[in-house]
This record gives C-alpha cells, sequence and structure tokens, in this order.
C-alpha cells in the first residue's frame, strides 16, 4: 500500500475529509487524535497491517508520518 | 458523586486532581503519592485515602473520588469511527450522541477495573451513572458503591 492509501485509510478511519491529512500533519493538532482516534487507529492496524499497536509506541507518534511508517 | 470539571488550558491532569483533592478533603497531595498497578491504573498510595479517576477530552478534564474503585469518562460528543462501533459498541442505536454514552459507559467500566475495554459479557459488576449537564459533553461514572449516585459537577 502507498502511503497516500495510507493516509486515505487514516482519513476514513478518522473520518475527515479528503485532502486533510499529509505526511507533515502534527497529531497532537488533531482533536480526532484523542483517546478514541488511538482506539480506532490500534483497530486499524491490527486489521488491515497485522500489526499490534501499544500505548509506548503511540506516544511516540509525532507525525502522520510515524504511523505510515509504523504501517510498513 | 462530585465530578470536579476543569478546562485543559488551565490544568495538567495532576493539577486538577491535586486542586480537586484539596477542595474535597482539605489536604495537598503530591505526585509520589501515586503509585500505577501492573495495568497502568493510577491509585493513591496510602490505603486511607479514596480511589480517583481521571478522563480529559476536548477542552475539559474530569476527576472523581469515590470510597471503591471508580472509572470516570468525559467524551466530546462527535461521531464515533465507525471502525471503533464495529468491534467495540454493544448498543445498535445509530444515533451519535446515544452512541457516545455507550462509549463512556465502555471506557468508564475499563477504568474502573483497570483492565482495559471490556466485552459485553464484562458488564457483572458496577454501578452507572451518566450526565449531559457539560453541554457537548457526556459524562459517565462507574462504580462499585452502590449510594451517592447522583452526579454534582463542580467547576474549579
Amino acid at each position: 500500500m502507498t502511503n497516500p492509501e495510507k493516509i486515505a485509510l487514516l482519513e476514513e478511519t478518522w473520518e475527515l475529509d479528503e485532502g486533510t491529512l499529509t505526511e507533515d500533519t502534527v497529531l497532537a493538532d488533531l482533536d480526532e487524535f484523542d483517546s478514541m482516534g488511538k482506539l480506532s487507529l490500534i483497530v486499524l492496524c491490527d486489521d488491515e497491517f497485522g500489526k499490534k499497536l501499544t500505548g509506548e509506541t503511540i506516544k511516540a507518534f509525532q507525525t502522520v508520518k510515524d504511523i505510515l511508517d509504523f504501517m510498513g | 458523586m462530585k465530578i470536579y470539571i476543569g478546562k485543559r488550558e488551565e490544568y495538567s491532569s495532576f493539577e486538577l486532581l491535586q486542586k480537586a483533592y484539596w477542595i474535597r478533603y482539605s489536604e495537598t497531595v503530591s505526585e509520589e503519592s501515586i503509585v500505577r498497578n501492573s495495568n497502568g491504573k493510577p491509585y493513591f498510595k496510602s490505603l486511607t485515602m479514596p480511589f480517583f479517576s481521571i478522563s480529559h477530552s476536548g477542552d475539559y478534564l474530569a476527576c472523581v473520588f469515590d470510597e471503591d474503585e471508580v472509572g470516570l469518562d468525559i467524551q466530546k460528543i462527535r461521531r464515533i469511527p465507525q471502525i471503533v462501533i464495529r468491534k467495540y459498541l454493544h448498543t445498535v442505536s445509530t444515533d451519535p450522541v446515544q452512541q457516545i454514552f455507550e462509549w463512556t459507559k465502555i471506557e468508564s467500566y475499563g477504568k474502573m477495573n483497570g483492565s482495559g475495554i471490556p466485552t459485553e459479557d464484562d458488564y457483572d459488576q458496577g454501578v452507572f451513572v451518566s450526565t449531559s449537564e457539560l453541554d457537548g459533553y457526556a459524562i459517565t461514572i462507574c462504580t462499585k458503591s452502590e449510594k451517592n449516585q447522583a452526579i454534582e459537577l463542580v467547576y474549579i
């Protein structure tokens, strides 16, 4: 999956308008990156990428690019 | 049951806890007085001190004290991602507000037990009390003590 496709998946997961996110988007600036947003990210990474996200890993995410890199 | 509410722009979680504790018990608490169990749930180290729970969402932080295990969740009312609804919500309601309240029940129960997100079968203990008194937010506490079930919001 390409990075634009992963970004589109993130936007769909967080129910954001298309084009809201870029690789440089700072997660701390996103209202959607709250506890529920983090949970939906955990589910997404598990279901779509087979990757287990931990709280510590999520804490280390600064930008959308960090999530994309984790997705692999 | 009193829920202490503060603005996130004014307080950190610990600062809110500290101020609320002072208001409630006229005593100060230090960060060293708090320990976490193996699941990461925070407690006061002293057995003579109450249980507590803290939550934040949107512009607000909230905390509550109780004589028994307690979980608190505050959520800004917004649409829940479908991926979360499909996986975790037990309700059949399609009303976003009802779904948020259901979510706060799940979170508060998990925080009370310190066991993460419960399944539907796990709802075997605890009393849920919810309020929408804070405009635009859903708040639910889950407690094992069956008294003091009326919620009073205290803005600090």
